[in-house]
């Protein structure tokens, strides 16, 4: 089964386990503004991964250097030694919810066969291959049983679901998130929490952003600070000093927040 | 005269078979793009394609040539200047279209009053359709422009409906989204070509539009949502047809009228089924 097959022909070339993302004094400018500065890390294989931030902090800019489509100004960004670009389907991604048309009337099935959409190309349809996959990753997120409905009458968690079950179809190794829980009741984000973290088990790579540094932040193995410039980088406990909040998203945060979470 | 002499009586004239071939060719193709139509929000962009093919058919008609050649070409370059047009002003974009597509259609009426005496084009038959006088020729252009579109369209069925539902998602899995949107574009414009001769300039959004969305509220999957609207889209204008002839009235209107009370049923329906 394909799930256990983590190692890609890449990895196969080198004696040391290549990281799954690699940035080295990656920086992005729009025009004259600057909007991420210098920012290195490095994620091994199978890490989940949080990227926590104020409003225009950089964290979608980082996202979108991750799958290619900004273009760092300055540095270097790798999946697994290769260029964004290039390795387009080796990353997989979870869009906003705002940027997803709901009203199109397509089923769990249909949205996570668009994830065999661009290795098909046009003109070809579904092989029986295709519908294995797309059972599979179905069945490793847990909504085989949801097959046949539509989208829209699933629950934010749930939707967030399929949408990992598209990129495990698409055989991606690394996973993106953007702000994976707005929208998403608590019980949801713990069922949605718990298919992710098996997932990294088996092997993927995750990133997400979220907003929720008391709960989801938590349960994450390393967590990436972002305010324009990579602020601290580590596992939760570590990172999360009263000097990082305030490097984050000020003073006045650090007060509220350091009395019931940090 | 019984029933079966009712319904087979309006097809034994050549005109009328004629029309029925355009209705039905119509009538697959106008759901087909229509889902999109409606999901995406291109309503007000459909009735701007039909407006500023306009002065294109006017200035083939004056020309002495076949509306065939003014219109195709303008359709092709207005969902090129319309796709632009949405890519470069964002929020603006409605008022961009609108000022553009009213200014080509007023273009559209100067030109068929200044010269279309000479010609005997009857603006009327432009604005509102003129689907009982259709030549065989023109069956044959409709059909190639139909089986065309249907053909792409079934191409590129998988990539339209990722980048229908996910933009973000598809250009991130390396999806050409401006190529696709601008596929869809031209789509849309060729269908709205081939359905003005049915039903006119101004009531195309009758047969794109009503179809699709009575469709949607009948059904939820894509496929289903695309049969559904063809049964529509042929109910609505064979029995426009049949009203047409029989009540002597103009076929353009009835059919668009037909399809929006077929719109206007299902929808009543669908509320008391709910």
């Amino acid at each position: 089964m394909s799930r256990t097959q983590i190692h890609d022909p890449a990895l196969e070339t080198h004696t040391a386990p290549l990281p799954a993302v690699d940035a080295h004094c990656m920086c992005v400018t729009y025009g004259k503004d600057t909007v991420l500065r210098d920012v290195t890390f490095s994620v091994p294989s199978g890490a989940f991964v949080g990227i926590v931030g104020p409003n225009g902090a950089g964290k979608s800019t980082l996202l979108k250097a991750l799958v290619g489509i900004v273009e760092p100004t300055e540095g270097t960004v790798h999946i697994y030694g290769i260029d964004p670009a290039r390795s387009r389907r080796l990353v997989g991604y979870v869009p906003q919810s705002d940027d997803v048309n709901w009203q199109f009337p397509v089923t769990v099935w249909d949205v996570v066969m668009m994830g065999r959409t661009p290795s098909l190309g046009p003109f070809r349809y579904e092989s029986a291959a295709d519908k294995h996959a797309v059972m599979d990753a179905l069945h490793r997120v847990g909504l085989l049983h949801r097959k046949g409905d539509m989208i829209r009458s699933l629950s934010g968690g749930q939707r967030q679901r399929v949408f990992v079950a598209r990129a495990l179809a698409q055989d991606a190794r690394v996973l993106l998130l953007d702000e994976a829980f707005s929208g998403v009741d608590v019980g949801s984000q713990f069922e949605l929490i718990a298919v992710l973290r098996r997932l990294c088990e088996e092997g993927q790579t995750i990133l997400l952003t979220t907003h929720d540094l008391a709960n989801t932040a938590r349960q994450l193995d390393m967590i990436l600070c972002l305010n324009c410039h990579l602020c601290a980088c580590g596992p939760p406990d570590e990172v999360f000093t009263p000097e990082v909040l305030e490097e984050l998203y000020g003073p006045h945060v650090v007060s509220a927040e350091s009395g019931y979470t940090i | 005269m019984d029933l079966i002499s009712y319904i087979t009586e309006p097809f034994e004239y050549g005109f009328m078979l004629r029309a029925l071939g355009v209705a039905i060719i119509i009538s697959i193709t106008c759901p087909l793009v229509g889902v999109f139509v409606i999901t995406r929000g291109y309503g007000f962009m459909g009735d701007a394609m039909a407006h500023s093919i306009f002065p294109g058919m006017a200035l083939a008609l004056i020309a002495g040539m076949s509306p065939w050649f003014g219109m195709l070409p303008a359709a092709l370059v207005f969902a090129f200047l319309i796709g632009f047009l949405i890519r470069k002003t964002g929020i603006e974009a409605d008022a961009a279209i609108g000022i553009l597509f009213a200014s080509l259609f007023a273009l559209g009426i100067m030109m068929i009053s200044i010269w279309g005496s000479n010609v005997h084009v009857n603006l009327e038959d432009i604005l509102l359709g003129q689907i009982l006088a259709v030549t065989t020729d023109d069956i044959l252009v409709t059909l190639g422009v139909a089986v065309l579109a249907v053909l792409v369209f079934v191409g590129y069925f998988k990539e339209l409906m990722f980048v229908s539902f996910d933009p973000v998602g598809a250009e991130v899995a390396g999806i050409r989204v401006a190529w696709i949107d601008y596929i869809l574009l031209a789509l849309i414009s060729v269908v709205v070509v081939v359905t003005i001769q049915a039903v006119g300039v101004i009531l195309v959004l009758a047969m794109l539009i009503a179809p699709a969305a009575a469709a949607s509220l009948a059904a939820s999957r894509i496929f289903h949502v695309i049969g559904y609207g063809i049964a529509f889209a042929l109910l609505a204008s064979v029995s426009g047809l049949y009203v047409s002839y029989y009540g002597n009235l103009p076929s353009g209107a009835s059919i668009a009228l037909a399809s929006g009370i077929i719109f206007a049923i299902v929808a009543m329906v669908r509320r008391r089924i709910a």
